[in-house]
This record gives C-alpha cells, structure tokens and sequence, in this order.
C-alpha cells in the first residue's frame, strides 16, 4: 500500500495546488443567478458576506494548541505521536481570500502498551512511546461567515516521529531498518473558523495529517487557535 | 447654466438613455434651451469613460448555477461547465484522485466523466437527467458506465498487481435522486442506488483491490442526505451510504458482503470560494476508507471551477 500512497498523494498535491493557485484568478463572466422559486420565499434571507470580504487581507500569527489522536495502525502496532500538542502558524491572506501560510507543530504524543502479537513466536508486551513534530507550508482559502471567518486549508509538509520501544528490539515489532526519528511527507487538509476583532484572531479548527511515510501513523487534531491579525 | 446643458446633452447622447443613472439632483429642470444646443456639443465633447461594470451578482448555494449537483438531483444549466479537482474520495466515481469534467446541455441533462482514472485504466461516464422539478420537490436520475482494465491499473503493487492484472471489469451504476429544499436553509436528498457489475478474467479473490474499491461489487444502497445552508456562500453537508445488497460476482459462486463493511458516513463543508470557484471539504467514517486509505476516518477535498 506504501508506493502507492506516494505515487497518489503526489500527483494529487500537484493537481490540487494548481487549481487553488488557479482558483485565485478572476473568474468567469458571471451572469445573475435565477434562485429557484423556494430561494425568493419569504423566509428571512441569508446574510450577504460580500461586504466582509474587504476585510480578509492581512498577516495572521496564531498559537495553536490541541489535542490528536491516530487513525491508522502501523504493522499491528498502536502509535500515539499526536496527542497534546501545540505550535504556530504564520500566513498572509490575500484580498480574494486566498491565504498562504506556514507551520509547525510539536506534538507530544504518548505511551501505548500494547500486547504484540508475532506471526512467529509467542506474545509479548511492549511498550511503544512515540512524539512528533510536524512543519510544512499551506494554500487555504478565507470565506466570510457573518461575524467569522472560515478557513480552508491544505497544508504539504514533513513530520518527524521519535519512538522509543524500550528494551524491545525493534526487528521483533517489524521496525527493522528504521531509525528514530522517522522522517516523511505529509499532506494536511484543514478547516478551522475564526473570529476577528480588532488585532485579535482566534478560533478553532482541525487538521488532518495524512502521512506518506507508511510507519508514521495519520492523524486527527482538533486546535484552539489564538494571535493576532495585523 | 452653459456646464449643467453640457452635461445633460452628454449624459443623453452617450449614455443613451442611461441618464437616469445620473445624480438627479445635479439634474436642471427641462428646458427648451438643452435641445437646442445638443447637436454643437455632441460634435465638440470629448468620449466620456464608460461607465464602471456593474459588480458581478451571484445567488446563493441554492441557485441552479451554484447548487452542487453531486448526490443531488440537480444538473448542471444550460452550456456550464464544470471542472472538479480533488482527491481522496471513496465514491466509485471519484475513489483516489478526481479530475471531473462535466457539462451541461439544457434541459436538466449532464454528462460527466472523470478525467484523472484515464491514467489508472479506469473510465466512467455519468450521464445525468433533471428530469422533474417544482417549487419543493425535485427529481433526477443517473446512468454511468464504468470500465476497468486491471493490465493498466498501475497504482497496485506487488501480489495486488499480480491479482488485478488478470481482471477487466464493466460497471453500470443507476440511480435515482430525489432533492427537496425544505426550507430556505435545508435540503433533504435520497437517493437510491444500484451497481452492477460484470467482470471478465480471473476473479477468485474477493480480496482483490477492485473488489475492496467496491469497483467489482454489485450493490443495492440508500443515501440519505441533508445539507444545512449557513449563509449564502456556506453550506454543511451530511450523508450516509446504506447497502441494502452488495454481493461480488466471483466466478463459481456470488459472495454477499455485510453491511458493517460497506457503510459509510460523510461530513464536509462546500463554500463558494471567489466567482464559480467552490471548495470542498469532507471526512468520511467507513469501512471503505480503511480498506483504500488505511484508517476509518480519513478526509476528502475536492476544487470545482464553473465556466
């Protein structure tokens, strides 16, 4: 399954990089749109954000913190590298809303024991710590929503997992051949919903690190986003 | 006085007829004067700048040229279209990578291919018909024929190569889609869905990557749906796949798969990102995703641009 997640994610990072760089451009002659009878019903209209939009432009530093947790197993072992966490995130956003950014994230993860079970030999339990850190650059879009913002994202990075699995060999566990840290790709797709007042900017949101490196484990995080917009 | 008649006589003779755009408090009362004087200034005014265009007007993500028309009933309007690039769905349309073109004919008929399967040796092509709507209820039918050659379907390595390699598949999916805008802010959809599957070669292994895509499975599923509008250019989406049948056509024998193996949610976000640029954003929980991605939870993404 490993060549082919790295031959897929590849060409889908280009191809999805090239359409949100060309999302950027001025769109098509737009013509008025004919809303559907149900639209124009007397029911209360749905806020317009089209004034908002002015107001996206702008450098944001945001502190992010949070909790993640693994949503694949790596040769039937259970790896926690997320967990707590925190870092930060650097961008700019354009007028159109396009909003380039850069990251990184410390997390912390945790210690699983586990009971392994060999496809030769006899059971035996172990215990795997691992921790991560993560950084890579994001393209993401900001879409007014009333009072917020919401963000898109999709980030392209490395993430670098240290695991420790005490005094068991790491042959015995089919991690023969690798080195802590272990190193790999990631892509990052993400949403988060933000609040802007003045210079302040937060929210929440989630990224979901989608790893190449089949012996890093992808993984879920949830964030509370904190800084300012200038 | 002499300005106000120059003014008037521009706004007349190039404006044509859009003097009423004018300011009219910097408008003169008529008078018999301004009439008289047209022809002379008209010959001797230098060309006025053309008026700024007017901003472009866009409806909501329930108007027919926004709606999403993926499991809906809707198509795409006449001479649109429409251009989606994304990856990571679970969908036999769009499972792996989608680079999705689709067009619009008028009269509530579509046609859709994806382009990125091309590459792998696989071909499918939707065709779509809008074929009923009113003010709270609409309805709207798919017709799609897949094929795959397992010799050119690249992305599989190793024994899974060996296995698929020996395997073409045609598939034809239909399905029925019915669409109801509850109120200003929900959509309800249901739809009902049958694939059906032929496969030619070696095809012992239910194990097999196309079988696992849920590429070679005849199936029988509902999709109920809803999506939740937030505002104009946001909206949330909701829908499960709920298999009522799915059996994989193996040579001997017919194998019947569970249903705790071949549901699956999804959750995702569709915002109008800037003009007909609009961005997706989905998490599925399944079966299905472990199988393709290695985890039950895993997110999807799509970039659609409309022409």
């Amino acid at each position: 399954m490993l060549p082919f997640r790295v031959k897929f994610m590849h060409g889908g990072a280009a191809v999805l990089g090239f359409g949100l760089f060309a999302g950027s451009a001025p769109a098509a002659e737009p013509t008025p749109a004919a809303v559907r009878p149900a639209a124009s019903s007397s029911a209360p209209q749905v806020a317009s954000a089209a004034g908002a939009e002015a107001s996206l432009a702008g450098f944001s530093l945001l502190a992010t913190g949070g909790f993640g947790a693994s949503t694949t197993s790596v040769r039937q072992l259970e790896l926690a590298p997320y967990g707590g966490n925190f870092g930060v995130d650097a961008g700019y956003t354009f007028r159109v809303g396009l909003h380039l950014s850069g990251y990184f994230q410390y997390s912390l993860g945790r210690r699983e024991h586990q009971n392994y079970h060999p496809r030769i030999g006899r059971d035996f339990e172990f215990t795997a710590d691992t921790s991560s850190m993560s950084a890579g650059i994001s393209f993401g879009w900001d879409v007014p929503l009333y009072a917020l913002v919401l963000r898109y994202g999709l980030g392209f990075g490395i993430t670098s997992m240290k695991w420790d699995f005490g005094s068991t060999p790491p042959v015995d566990v089919r991690f023969g051949g690798y080195e802590s840290p272990t190193v790999g790709f990631h892509f990052a797709p993400s949403m988060a919903l933000l609040y802007e007042h003045g210079l302040f900017e937060g929210g929440i949101g989630f990224v979901y690190f989608a790893q190449v490196n089949g012996v890093i484990p992808s993984g879920f995080v949830g964030n509370l986003l904190c800084g300012v917009k200038l | 006085m002499k300005r106000r008649a120059l003014a008037v006589a521009s706004s007349f003779a190039l404006c044509a007829g859009r003097a009423a755009a004018a300011d009219p408090a910097t408008l003169p009362p008529a008078s018999a004067a301004a009439p008289a004087v047209t022809a002379t200034v008209q010959a001797a005014a230098p060309p006025a700048p053309a008026p700024p265009k007017p901003p472009a007007a866009y409806g909501d993500l329930q108007s027919p040229e926004l709606s999403s028309t993926r499991y809906s009933a809707y198509s795409l309007p006449r001479r649109t279209w429409a251009f989606d690039i994304g990856a990571l769905g679970i969908g036999g349309g769009d499972v792996f990578a989608n680079l999705g073109a689709a067009y619009g004919f008028g009269g509530g008929f579509q046609v859709e291919m994806n382009l990125a399967h091309f590459g792998v040796g696989l071909t499918n092509v939707d065709f779509g018909y809008h074929f009923l709507g009113t003010r709270y209820f609409d309805l709207g039918a798919r017709l799609g024929i897949g094929y795959g050659r397992g010799e050119w379907f690249w992305l599989a390595q190793g024994a899974a190569k060996n296995l698929v390699s020996k395997i073409d598949l045609v598939n034809v999916p239909i399905e029925l889609v019915a669409s109801s805008l509850v109120t200003r802010w929900l959509e309800l959809d249901l739809a009902v869905h049958y694939d059906f599957v032929k496969a030619f070669g070696s095809f012992d292994d239910d194990s097999s990557l196309f079988v696992k895509a849920e590429l070679a499975v005849n199936q029988v599923f509902l999709r109920p749906g809803a999506r939740v509008f937030v505002s104009d250019r946001t909206a949330l989406e909701l829908f499960a796949k709920l298999p009522l049948y799915s059996a994989v056509p193996l040579e001997r024998k017919t194998v019947t798969v569970p249903f705790d193996k071949t549901w699956s949610i999804e959750a995702g976000v569709r915002s109008r990102l800037a003009g007909r640029v609009f961005g997706n954003l989905r998490l599925h929980y399944g079966s299905i995703a472990d199988v393709l991605y290695g985890a039950r939870l895993y997110p999807s993404f799509d970039v659609e641009f409309r022409f």
